[in-house]
């Protein structure tokens, strides 16, 4: 019986925790927030963004992601990255496969966004909502070899292209 | 046997599919220039009287001499667009090209004395051109002991003199930063957006076909002009049908006169039915063809100052 107990609990624990888990990523896909600090040095841009989560590494995890997709996906107000880089209207369901393999968690989207400012967050930046912690953290995204990457998978075009 | 022509056929036509897929729309070429604001500010400039009016005369040469700013901003946006795999004519390489080509062109003599033949058309076109033109201009503001730069790129295409791409930005107030760096840093701000609408304007050329400009003119021993009828319809309303004809979707606007036609904001397919890559003088050359044939029969001369531009001058080579 006792058996039976530690087996159906250490089924709900990690059951709620893939769940957890689950709605951190699809929460890091939308509840976020990008503000654009300066243009870094040459390719690279800096943000600020704003992620929720159960702890901080997660909320960092998630920025590191969020920063990623707003690049790609929705553009950063006030930035030199004002549209976004894929402009092109559905391509994230037309490049499912790569988009799953790229932004997965410790996916190859790793290599072009940093901590800047070594991590520091701001004693403003870090709010408690409701159950979750919203963190504000500086990072720095490596526009040009990112875009290098998609041009070479053939998902955005080069300036030469078709000429 | 019609089976075999048949799929004979069906082959030819798919290479022929295969082999445009590989083909390359002409390339337009962009250049770089300090903008007539920039040089007159900078004393680049000087005027001159010619029959009572007064006219600009911009010197590239000596502001590339002598302003190491200009060459630094250039040299960043040129290397910027390398790394995009596009890279830029330089006005500065232009213009020693043009000096070195005179040079080569009146050294050049046959063995009884022959020289090169050069109409005044041939030596106007001696100029510094380009497709597209960005014209770059920037203005040092102060506040206090900080520096800042207002940078403006302003991408125009040459032949049809539209805009079509500009941004501008100013770089972060600093006390210590030199100009250059200043510079630098706005250009940074502003290249990916601006780089963004340049893409806009391929993308737009590859799907409603290039934009040019075609100018119909006459010469004046030509007894015929373009209200001439033909079968009841005047010669521009038969020139109007063809482009109508043959432009992408129709897309065209003209203007006309008895002497003068206009043909604008013409789109082009950006490949012919051969599948050979089309420019202005392309395309004009089949109105030439068109023009020369019966019942017309009208001689013509094509001149082609760029790209997206073409002249066609009715009445004789």
């Amino acid at each position: 019986m006792k058996l039976i107990k530690i087996v159906l609990a250490t089924i709900i624990v990690t059951i709620s925790s893939c769940k957890s888990t689950q709605i951190s990523r699809e929460a890091a896909y939308y509840d976020y927030e990008v503000q654009f600090i300066r243009t870094g040095a040459e390719g690279t841009e800096l943000i600020k963004v704003f992620s929720y989560g159960d702890n901080e590494k997660d909320c960092i995890d998630a920025s590191k992601l969020n920063a990623i997709r707003a690049v790609l996906f929705k553009g950063i107000p006030g930035s030199g990255l004002l549209k976004p880089m894929i402009t092109e209207i559905g391509a994230e369901e037309k490049y499912k496969n790569f988009f799953d393999e790229f932004l997965k968690p410790g996916g190859k989207y790793l290599n072009y966004v940093a901590l800047s400012t070594d991590g520091a967050i701001d004693a403003k930046d870090r709010l408690r909502v409701g159950s979750k912690l919203k963190i504000g953290i500086a990072l720095s995204i490596q526009k040009a070899n990112l875009r290098k990457e998609l041009e070479a998978a053939n998902i955005i075009k080069t300036l030469s292209s078709g000429f | 046997m019609k089976k075999i022509a048949i799929l004979v056929l069906c082959f030819c036509k798919l290479n022929l599919l295969f082999a445009q897929g590989d083909l390359k729309a002409k390339k337009p070429t962009v250049m770089i220039i300090p903008s007539n604001n920039w040089m007159t500010k900078n004393g680049f400039v000087k005027q001159i009287e010619n029959q009572g009016a007064s006219i600009s005369i911009y010197d590239y040469d000596k502001a590339f001499a002598e302003n190491f700013e200009l060459i630094s901003v250039i040299a960043k946006v040129n290397g910027l667009f390398q790394d995009r795999n596009f890279p830029l004519k330089t006005l500065e390489e232009e213009l020693k090209k043009i000096n070195n080509n005179s040079a080569i062109d009146d050294a050049i003599t046959s063995k009884k004395g022959s020289t090169i033949t050069e109409t005044k058309f041939d030596k106007l076109m001696k100029t510094a051109k380009a497709d597209i033109i960005i014209y770059l201009s920037w203005n040092n503001y102060k506040s206090g002991i900080s520096n800042s730069m207002r940078v403006i790129l302003d991408g125009v295409d040459a032949s049809t003199r539209k805009a079509i791409a500009s941004q501008q930005s100013i770089s972060q107030p600093s006390a210590s930063a030199t100009v250059d760096i200043l510079l630098e840093e706005a250009v940074l701000n502003i290249i990916d957006n601006f780089n963004a609408k340049l893409q806009n304007h391929f993308d737009d050329m590859f799907a409603n076909g290039r934009e040019i400009t075609i100018k119909l003119r006459k010469f004046d021993a030509w007894d015929g002009d373009f209200e001439k009828e033909y079968s009841g319809k005047e010669l521009s309303e038969i020139i109007e049908d063809w482009f109508t004809k043959n432009a992408v979707k129709g897309r065209y606007t003209s203007t006309s006169t008895a002497d003068v036609m206009s043909i604008e904001q013409l789109r082009i397919p950006i490949f012919d039915e051969a599948g050979k890559p089309l420019d202005a003088r392309g395309f004009a050359q089949k109105l030439v063809k068109f023009l020369r044939e019966s019942p017309y029969n009208i001689t013509c001369k094509l001149l082609n100052p760029s790209l997206g531009e073409a002249i066609v001058v009715l009445g004789e080579k």
